[in-house]
């Protein structure tokens, strides 16, 4: 599904054309917008994959979680007596995550059924309430709370006002507005976590005009003054939720650190709810959940993980525990991630993503330059690596310097030409109207060469 | 009018390759042989050889590139690192872009006076070849790389795009590989 993105107004780009493929290459100097933009379409792109309606249902009732947690705090006793608001809750969460993210005619029929729990809701409140009353006021205090909590009092008025709110958000739905209202959300989400910024117009290029991405099979998204506006058609939502998983793999580093990483996170959402900027991107946190997960199936590409983890290349391979920890295991010996090189961290999380099933035949791969830390003999693994899941039904973005990566890709495509046409190959600096009409050879060429000037100047100063 | 009589084996760097690889010299010193003086164009700027492969008639320059290099770079001693860098590469582009055309050139003003040689080049498409004297170490293949993209970018300036299929900096040891695994003509 080679497909092309008209880019305007955001970060470096001011209008540009971008291609993409199965095996897309952005390449060009520092500083010029190619990680922004990978950035920006995996934000897109994981929002459409994403279960809108869930993500929908599960905004309209935090509210709701938010001031149960409130008056909880970590008092047992108050769990237990709120527990079957917190199953109603859920029950709610289950009826829309059962119904596929992309049946709008499913979803229109589920509608009413939530609106019908919603008051149920009310109902099973009502009855809890009678038992609030009885709860005096110091208990917390009694009991020792670590968190600060709300008086029952205030619970009721939180609670009934936010369920007030559900049940007029509920009114006139269908499901159009309600999986809009998922992405419109996700992709707000995604955006400012991912680039870790306050506000949507902190992504805008230099023009005082809407920031847009358009591409036939995505849709049209414009963000302007804090809004995002979209069009798109059912059947491109559709396109977009056939991939397993979107995911963006970044530096290495952040995998030696993924402990911390996570505290960071646990931390702040502990304290500060919906804790959006604690520094760290969200793609890592969404990788890392990924993980978390046993995906069912048979591992898709048995024969590269096999070359990665066997003696020519990592000679192990990357563990991870069930409590997440991450380690590197070599001759029946395990080393923690952290003391391990960290050029293995990077082609060892590539082969732990095809362990544990996230990378398959339908999978959606963004790498920031995937030959960060390799020697130049792996990052020449890492290329074929790539291009072989590329080549199994995979869809990988990369964002690159390498004349390493760039090289094995012109003597691949030299000796296996009808590989071409899986190939977008992007220079940057793209603005203005750069879709020039070079064929690959010329393109390549023109990348590469830029690449290795520095080379082959020194080498010639050095005569 | 034979093409026969431009039939040489060709040389590099002052050394026949081997008697068997041969190619139609372009650019003798030999006034029999001199294809430049045959069609009237005997200041011309063009390369040493051609010859005709598959789809391809194939320019061939031969040319000492690296000592060439330090020539030019010795030329602008004065200058920042940058600047020589420069000036080298404005240097081969210029003259590596004059010989293009020029074998361009001579080889169709041959192709109207010799049937032979229009039916030989008809259709075909051209590629660049430069065969650079060379120890072949992994330097030299980085920075013989480096100058393969850049002509095939300075060339396709001068030629276009449908006429030049490609460019090639490549070592003696590589063109007689190719040569010996390739048909030929002649």
């Amino acid at each position: 599904m080679p497909f092309e993105l008209n880019i305007k107004n955001i970060g470096k780009l001011t209008d540009a054309k971008i291609r993409i493929g199965q095996f897309t290459v952005l390449a060009g100097p520092n500083n010029t917008g190619k990680s922004f933009v990978s950035k920006v379409l995996y934000s897109l792109f994981n929002a459409m994959n994403a279960h809108p309606a869930a993500v929908h249902i599960y905004n309209l009732t935090y509210p709701l979680f938010e001031s149960l947690e409130n008056f909880e705090g970590n008092s047992k006793k108050r769990r237990e007596l709120l527990s079957p608001l917190h199953d109603e809750i859920e029950m709610l969460h289950s009826l829309v995550m059962e119904c596929p993210a992309d049946d709008f005619e499913k979803l229109d029929e589920i509608i009413p059924d939530i609106v019908v729990r919603v008051e149920h809701l009310k109902e099973v409140f009502e009855e809890v309430y009678h038992y609030l009353q009885y709860l005096a006021d110091d208990e917390a205090e009694e009991e020792g709370m670590l968190f600060p909590s709300s008086s029952p009092k205030d619970f009721m008025h939180d609670f009934k006002k936010s369920l007030n709110k559900l049940k007029d958000a509920l009114f006139d739905r269908d499901a159009d507005k309600f999986i809009a209202s998922g992405i419109e959300y996700k992709i707000r989400e995604n955006l400012i976590e991912n680039f870790q910024v306050a506000k949507l117009s902190d992504l805008r290029g230099k023009e005082e005009t809407p920031s847009e991405v358009e591409s036939k099979s995505l849709g049209k998204f414009e963000f302007w003054n804090g809004e995002i506006e979209f069009n798109i058609h059912r059947a491109w939502f559709s396109e977009w939720q056939r991939f397993s998983n979107v995911i963006y793999l970044e530096s290495p580093v952040y995998w030696k650190l993924k402990n911390a990483l996570e505290n960071v996170r646990f931390h702040s959402r502990h304290w500060r709810r919906r804790e959006r900027l604690s520094g760290v991107p969200r793609y890592f946190y969404d990788l890392t959940s990924f993980l978390r997960y046993e995906y069912k199936g048979d591992v898709a590409f048995p024969n590269i993980y096999e070359r990665l983890t066997g003696k020519n290349v990592l000679g192990g391979k990357i563990a991870i525990s069930k409590n997440g920890d991450l380690s590197f295991r070599e001759n029946d010996r395990n080393f923690p991630l952290p003391v391990t090189a960290i050029g293995v961290a990077n082609l060892g999380i590539l082969a732990l993503l095809i362990e544990r099933k996230v990378l398959d035949e339908n999978s959606f791969i963004f790498i920031d330059e995937p030959e960060a830390h390799l020697h130049p003999a792996w990052q020449v693994v890492m290329a074929e690596t790539l291009f072989e899941l590329a080549k199994g039904g995979v869809h990988v973005v990369i964002a690159t310097h390498s004349a390493d990566i760039l090289k094995w890709l012109e003597v691949h495509v030299k000796k296996n030409p009808d590989d071409e046409k899986l190939i977008a190959l992007n220079k940057f600096p793209v603005n203005g109207d750069a879709t020039d009409e070079q064929n690959f050879n010329d393109k390549i060429s023109d990348i590469k060469q830029e690449l290795t000037k520095p080379f082959a100047d020194l080498y010639t100063a050095g005569l | 009018m034979s093409l026969d009589r431009f039939i040489v084996p060709i040389q590099v760097a002052e050394q026949p390759l081997g008697k068997q690889y041969t190619a139609y010299v372009m650019d003798s010193s030999d006034t029999e042989k001199d294809m430049r003086k045959t069609v009237d164009l005997g200041t011309c700027h063009c390369c040493d050889y051609f010859v005709a492969s598959g789809q391809f008639i194939i320019f061939i320059e031969e040319t000492q590139l690296l000592r060439t290099v330090k020539r030019i770079r010795g030329e602008y001693g004065d200058l920042t690192e940058e600047k020589k860098d420069a000036m080298v590469n404005k240097r081969i582009r210029d003259e590596m872009q004059l010989k293009a055309y020029g074998a361009m050139l001579v080889l169709c003003r041959l192709s109207a006076k010799c049937t032979s040689v229009k039916t030989l080049i008809q259709g075909k498409k051209y590629q660049f070849w430069l065969v650079a004297s060379s120890i072949d170490t992994a330097d030299e293949k980085i920075s013989f790389d480096y100058q393969e993209d850049s002509l095939r970018r300075d060339l396709k300036g001068v030629l276009g795009g449908e006429l030049l299929d490609g460019v090639r900096v490549l070592t003696a040891s590589t063109l007689k590989e190719w040569l010996s695994d390739n048909a030929t003509t002649p």
